[in-house]
């Protein structure tokens, strides 16, 4: 386990990470961005280090858009197989929600190249997604549906021998939005420690990332496919640059929400390697002159990013007004000091927890990265986690121990008062109806008893009340003997005595928590981009727009994608 | 009838099994990751469960063993999952060499995964015995021989650091990740407990419970 630990390399310099205190708490995870070493770019390196050929072996769709699409990624060792079921949905069916049963396409991604047999055994059970069953041979499962309007713009635009508006590509960013992923032995799926020694899997979600690659592929071929159906000899396919515009969507609800919380070790190592990055950067003594204009140009990009990133939802409105400005003080600033002084990094950071709120902050940190592949990519590497070998509780500390413990990090959760309506006022459930995670209003909702345990705040204060009936050099094993209750929340308490970032400190349902907080903090580790929340528990999002598509792929710059491209105006692409 | 179940599976049904029948959510985790255990070295991990789920008395505290003559027991048979934490809550008197008796428990299957960390973890061999019969529980695996009563349905447990050389026995049990058929009966049972941890939904709650009111259709 210890050469996860980021703190154990040696030969790195490195300045002392940010306090769990400062990082951990949802008003900052709510202003993430994707960084170098988000799981889309991790894996696009990987990709193109490793020389991987992609071929559309399959493609069995009709005049209608129904059928069957085959997407195969050809690795050193191994192949993983897209496998797109095209449907024809009728509008009144489309929805985003988990309570839908039918999409526009619906995929898996294979262990291998499928057969005919697969198919047909894929072919009866992947449209029906959570209700139908999947096996070991397949590794994810997910769905999409298309975003009417951009599809019926770029359908017509094509159709008729004509770019589509870049403008109202932009608008959008995709053609298709995936409304849920499902990996790691959901439904049947091979279970994650099943595929764990591959080299590709080693890092999380890179298969599910993988998926959601050749899914951008697949709905950019299947409107191209329609426009020539509808257009004829006349249709044409989308200029390359105009077609990098296109991303591909997610949308996502509470469902994920409680991810974070659930795998306190995960969260750990995610968080861990990007403080631990920005702490090697603000370390580096001098930047050169090709890294400083790297940053400044990366820093211009961030500003067109955040130029064409739309949002209706009133509070993203207000932070994306926040985000614009901070960045164009950040802009005025860089250009006013001179960089070539010893620790630049350092300084412009400071300079940033003076003057910027979390929204500048986490953008400079993403973007603090960008010039130093070479120092931080490593890191993306130890962003998994073993959590059955950090499950099991010890039992011969102390309860002195457990309270010293609880007095340090859990002082956020022992100061509130949990009797007042507004620090309590929430219970997370799961519904009958779908099996998923739903928010409950505690006092004004039945089935608080159906509570799941996602009140690490109370719980930590519940445990500490109880430790004071106990004597000092009593044993955690007699307490939760008596006491199995706790038993729950002392993993929590132990675990982060070694991870320090495994626990979200603020109150999970207190009145004011904002579940796109939670949200967006998992998607900007995923790659995501354009936060765009439809309510404070759902959130649409864009992912790998402007990447290369697979067959380019080897022909890129590496992994300069993540921001839009300064020179790509509406001209060059019509 | 069997039910093909992923790991990952295992472990969420046992665990909301487990919690579905009154256990507090650390013992319901408890429960997930010992049936998955279990099932990943090819036992009957969600069967066992399922089998103490349904037997066992609403008042957990019949079942809660208690140290007495330097033998833990209960008023009734002992929770074979609270056994199972119990004694690896206290691994570090397990390796200083002191003896685990337990009399009567239900089940006793389901203590095996918690023993077998201990060993895992410590790097020590630790015997696992149920009526005498013992399985070796090394860092690699596990080991016992071919009479080792799997399906006892409650025994007399013992368990404490192996003195013998544990390669010398049968071949060593190493887990496996591919999913596993599940006996349907269990499978059902777990199922009906899991669905007590579920809340019914209302119109309000599916509403404002998951998200967006907004139209998709966009």
């Amino acid at each position: 386990m210890s050469t996860l630990e980021n703190s154990d390399i040696d030969g790195v310099k490195s300045l002392e990470k940010r306090s769990p205190d400062t990082v951990m708490r949802l008003a900052r995870m709510g202003c993430f961005h994707q960084t170098r070493l988000s799981f889309m770019r991790a894996l696009l390196r990987r990709l193109r280090r490793e020389s991987w050929r992609f071929e559309r072996t399959r493609w069995n769709i009709d005049a209608k858009g129904v059928g069957v699409a085959v997407y195969t990624a050809y690795g050193p060792r191994r192949n993983y197989s897209l496998v797109a079921f095209a449907h024809d949905l009728p509008p009144e069916l489309r929805s985003d929600r988990v309570i839908a049963t039918a999409w526009d396409a619906t995929f898996c991604l294979f262990d291998g190249i499928p057969n005919d047999a697969d198919i047909e055994r894929l072919h009866a059970n992947v449209p029906l997604q959570e209700a139908g069953r999947v096996s070991d041979s397949e590794l994810s499962l997910s769905r999409a549906n298309r975003s009417v309007r951009l599809w019926a713009h770029v359908l017509e635009r094509l159709a008729d021998g004509k770019q589509p508006d870049v403008e109202q590509v932009d608008q959008v960013g995709y053609l298709m939005r995936t409304t849920a992923v499902y990996g790691s032995g959901k439904f049947g799926a091979a279970d994650r420690y099943r595929i764990q020694d591959r080299m590709l899997a080693s890092g999380p979600f890179r298969l599910e990332m993988l998926s959601v690659y050749l899914t951008r592929a697949f709905s950019v071929d299947l409107v191209e496919h329609m426009a020539k159906v509808k257009g004829g000899d006349k249709a044409v396919l989308i200029e390359p640059t105009l077609r990098r515009r296109f991303g591909v969507g997610n949308s996502t609800g509470l469902g994920m929400a409680p991810f974070l919380v659930n795998h306190p070790l995960l969260l750990h190592r995610w968080i861990d390697a990007r403080e631990t990055a920005l702490a090697r950067v603000r370390a580096i003594d001098a930047a050169s002159q090709a890294e400083q204009d790297k940053f400044r140009q990366l820093l211009q990009r961030a500003s067109l990013n955040a130029e064409l990133w739309h949002s209706e939802h009133p509070l993203q409105v207000e932070k994306l007004k926040t985000l614009r400005a901070e960045l164009a003080l950040l802009h005025s600033h860089v250009g006013s000091i001179d960089l070539n002084i010893e620790r630049p990094w350092q300084a412009l950071y400071s300079w940033a927890e003076e003057q910027l709120t979390e929204e500048g902050q986490e953008q400079l940190l993403a973007l603090l990265l960008e010039p130093y592949g070479e120092l931080v990519d490593e890191l993306s590497a130890n962003m998994w986690a073993d959590e059955y070998a950090a499950f099991r509780i010890r039992g011969d500390q102390s309860v002195a121990k457990l309270k010293q413990r609880l007095e340090t990090q859990y002082r956020w959760a022992l100061d509130v008062d949990y009797e007042l309506r507004e620090n309590s006022a929430r219970f997370w459930y799961v519904s009958e109806e779908k099996l998923e995670p739903r928010l409950g209003e505690r006092y004004d909702e039945p089935g608080a008893e159906y509570e799941q345990p996602l009140d690490t705040g109370r719980a930590a204060a519940q445990l500490y009340h109880a430790l004071a009936q106990w004597s000092d050099t009593a044993l955690v094993a007699d307490v939760l003997l008596a006491e199995p209750q706790h038993r729950h929340i002392v993993r929590r308490v132990q675990l982060q005595a070694k991870y320090p970032y495994a626990e979200i400190r603020d109150n999970l349902i207190a009145a004011d928590m904002l579940p796109i907080d939670l949200l967006r903090c998992k998607l900007s580790f995923f790659g995501a981009t354009h936060f765009d929340p439809r309510s404070d528990r759902w959130v649409r999002i864009c992912m790998f727009q402007h990447a290369p598509f697979p067959a380019e792929l080897a022909d890129f710059d590496d992994d300069d994608w993540a921001y839009p491209p300064l020179t790509e105006t509406v001209e060059a692409v019509q | 009838m069997t039910v093909q179940l992923s790991l990952s599976e295992i472990d969420a049904l046992c665990r909301k099994a487990a919690r579905g029948a009154g256990y507090s959510w650390g013992m319901a985790e408890e429960a997930g990751r010992a049936a998955r255990w279990l099932a990943a070295f090819g036992f009957q991990g969600p069967e066992a469960l399922a089998a103490w789920l349904t037997v066992k008395n609403s008042d957990h505290s019949q079942h809660f063993p208690q140290l007495n003559n330097k033998i833990w027991r209960a008023s009734r048979v002992i929770c074979p999952l609270t056994a199972g934490t119990l004694v690896s809550d206290r691994e570090s008197q397990l390796l200083r060499g002191q003896e685990f008796d337990l009399l009567r428990v239900q089940q006793p299957l389901l203590m095996l995964p918690q023993v077998a960390r201990i060993a895992e973890a410590s790097q020590q061999a630790v015997m696992f015995s149920v009526n005498d019969e013992t399985v070796y529980c090394a860092a690699q695996g596990i080991v016992c021989g071919e009479d080792f009563p799997w399906h006892m349905a409650c025994a007399n447990v013992v368990c404490s650091l192996a003195e013998s050389d544990a390669a010398t026995l049968d071949e060593i049990i190493e887990p496996s990740a591919v999913s596993r058929a599940v006996d349907d009966a269990a499978f059902e049972a777990l199922q009906q407990l899991a669905h007590r941890t579920y809340a019914p939904a209302t119109e309000a709650s599916r509403l404002a419970g998951a998200g967006s009111c907004l139209n998709d259709n966009d």
